[in-house]
């Protein structure tokens, strides 16, 4: 029974030990992203250049493919209970409102996490295996600074506008279902999609895509610089840096939502 | 050694990784101009010494100094100051694999000074020349043999013209003609630069090529330290059997008695 | 570092005194172009006072030679002290520049 409390005292210890150990990181990234450069030394520019080319544009691709057919699920799925009530006409408005508000920003985001989180820990847990952040170090080049706030400001940047595109894409797809499949006429369904689509909804999705985009490249950047030696270490630090992510994003999501929602934004 | 000035001063020194006693209060004064070379074998503590004088670890109990200032108390900017004084050739060579072989040689350049990018790109030409590595500029790091990177991984720690270079095992892993090169231009760059050089190696070839004074480590501690024929000339038995490589001797590998065998029988 | 210019002899001899580093050569560099762009061909560099000169203080000489070769004109080295001379040396630097004695000797074979 002792085993038992020591066990979780050992483990509630550990806890705090990473969460202040992450903070302490996180406030020291965004430290070079917002006041650094005003007062110290700019960004390393074209790293963050590259960085949102290799996050945001090859990233169109999939996650035009996922929310588009979120879209047409959607509507089917909306279609399938708004017909036993005759109003299939509101499928548009369903369709808009859940992507905007929920599911636009959180599928990119979890796309976004596998993609570019575990890419994150992988570049950044391999460099430590093999010496190159001890190397910085030594050359007196700040790590955070030159390879993770960069990171970080390339994906606040891209999530956001990979959100609109992942947005659109979705509404198209319930658009396509809607038009040819339940021969809804095309003005009406745009039409009825812009009248209960108020500009909060879509601000509130884009608050919500920054924040995850914080949470995926923070935690990766951290799984990163915390890999063990090896590439089971990078391996274990890739997955666990995903997983980590997900569960945040939902959390999040969560949290973010309630707050929303009972202060009637 | 005229004048002797002291570049690097390591002061009881003690450290424990994990649950292992890895130093064991080392003491050792570096000259200024000399190449001193720390040898030992595997795990006797010899890279994590290294480590303690670039400021990538900070010792348990000790100081350790750099001239005159000591770098377990020096606040961050200071030791990022410091640290500009020194290069560093790493056992990997650790280029950054997203940079070109120019870039990297660059980027302390870069970073540090504000040199125009075209007097940059004639000193890094300079350095390339220096350590044999003429029309490589854009080749990536992948592209290269370990040699290669090796020595541009030199041309990197010298790119800011450094007081003072560490090697941790230059010439481990490359045949024995770059190994010879390697150790040329460590020479070259100590007696015609003045540059301090601490190597830490195990190539017994190497270190009575380049050493000015050598230390030998075991067990996280000084076992003897003086010139190249002091150490040959040890009474030690330890350094003894590790210059001339045997087997048997006071560091043993293989179990003499039957420990092994009743092992096998249970 | 002080930079001082001197005409002799239709050379304009540029003595450099203190330290040619990181953090002064761009300072000389700012003195190399000035004489470049008023189209002063023959360059003399008096090294008597300069007690060290690092990689960035001979990749300035460097390109400064480079561009008054474009010009039709040179650059030459003088007073450089062993020290100074052993760091041409190992970069082998010592067979590209024209490096003489003194100013009379350049004046003298120019």
């Amino acid at each position: 029974m002792i085993k038992f409390f020591e066990k979780i005292g050992a483990f509630t210890k550990y806890g705090c030990f990473v969460l202040v150990d992450f903070s302490k990181l996180s406030a020291e990234t965004l430290y070079w992203i917002f006041v650094g450069p005003f007062k110290k030394k700019p960004l390393n520019t074209p790293h963050v250049f590259t960085q949102m080319v290799f996050m945001g544009i090859r990233s169109i691709v999939i996650v035009f493919f996922v929310t588009f057919f979120t879209g047409v699920v959607l509507a089917m799925q909306a279609a399938y209970q708004l017909a036993q009530v005759g109003a299939v006409v509101y499928v548009s408005s369903l369709v808009s409102i859940s992507l905007c508000r929920e599911l636009g920003p959180v599928l990119t985001a979890l796309v976004i996490a596998g993609r570019v989180g575990a890419a994150i820990t992988a570049e950044i847990g391999s460099m430590k295996v093999t010496e190159q952040i001890e190397a910085l170090e030594t050359m007196a080049i700040h790590p955070v600074r030159f390879l993770m706030a960069p990171k970080v400001l390339a994906l606040l940047i891209m999530l956001p506008c990979l959100t609109i595109i992942g947005d659109f894409s979705g509404m198209l797809g319930g658009y396509l279902m809607g038009v040819f499949n339940l021969k809804i006429n095309s003005a009406l369904y745009i039409q009825t999609a812009l009248k209960f689509l108020s500009l909060k909804d879509i601000y509130t999705g884009l608050s919500k895509s920054i924040v995850f985009a914080l949470i995926i490249s923070l935690v990766g950047c951290y799984q990163g610089i915390k890999t063990r030696e090896g590439a089971v270490g990078v391996g274990e630090a890739t997955t666990l840096s995903v997983v980590t992510s997900f569960i945040l994003i939902i959390l999040a999501d969560c949290v973010l939502t309630g707050i929303y929602y009972f202060s009637n934004l | 050694m005229e004048d002797k000035k002291v570049a690097i001063s390591v002061q009881n020194v003690n450290k424990t990784l994990g649950d292992r006693k890895v130093l064991n209060g080392i003491n050792l004064d570096i000259y200024q101009g000399e190449t001193f070379v720390i040898m030992g074998g595997s795990g006797c503590g010899k890279s994590t010494l290294l480590r303690h004088m670039t400021g990538a670890l900070v010792p348990d109990k000790g100081k350790v100094f750099i001239g005159d200032r000591d770098l377990t108390t020096l606040s961050k900017d200071e030791k990022d100051r410091t640290k500009r004084k020194f290069g560093m050739c790493f056992q990997s060579s650790a280029l950054l694999d997203s940079l070109s072989v120019e870039d990297n040689v660059s980027l302390p350049l870069r970073e540090h000074t504000k040199l125009d990018p075209h007097i940059i790109n004639i000193i890094v030409k300079m350095k390339l020349g220096l350590v044999g590595l003429r029309g490589f500029e854009h080749l990536m790091p992948s592209m290269l043999s370990g040699g290669m990177k090796k020595r541009v991984g030199l041309a990197r720690a010298i790119a800011m013209d450094p007081e003072i270079v560490f090697y941790d095992e230059p010439t481990a892993g490359l045949d024995p003609i770059v190994a010879a090169v390697i150790d040329k231009l460590i020479l070259d760059l100590s007696k015609k630069l003045l540059i301090t050089s601490v190597v830490v190696t195990h190539d017994m070839n190497s270190v009575f090529r380049i050493a000015n004074r050598v230390a030998m480590l075991h067990a996280g501690r000084v076992l003897e330290i003086g010139t190249p024929e002091d150490i040959k000339n040890s009474k030690n038995a330890i350094v003894q059997q590790f210059i001339r490589g045997e087997t048997e001797g006071p560091v043993n590998f293989i179990d003499k008695g039957d420990d092994y065998l009743k092992d096998l029988a249970e | 570092m002080n930079i001082s210019q001197s005409e002799i002899n239709g050379f304009m001899v540029v003595s450099i005194e203190g330290e040619i580093d990181l953090n002064s050569s761009p300072q000389m560099r700012k003195a190399f172009t000035d004489l470049v762009e008023r189209k002063v061909s023959k360059i003399v560099v008096d090294f008597s006072k300069v007690a060290y000169i690092d990689s960035s203080g001979l990749a300035t000489l460097i390109e400064m030679m480079q561009r008054l070769k474009k010009n039709q004109g040179h650059m030459y080295l003088v007073q450089m002290s062993a020290k100074i001379k052993s760091i041409f040396e190992i970069t082998r630097l010592d067979k590209l520049f024209s490096i003489f004695a003194n100013v009379d000797e350049v004046v003298k074979a120019g």
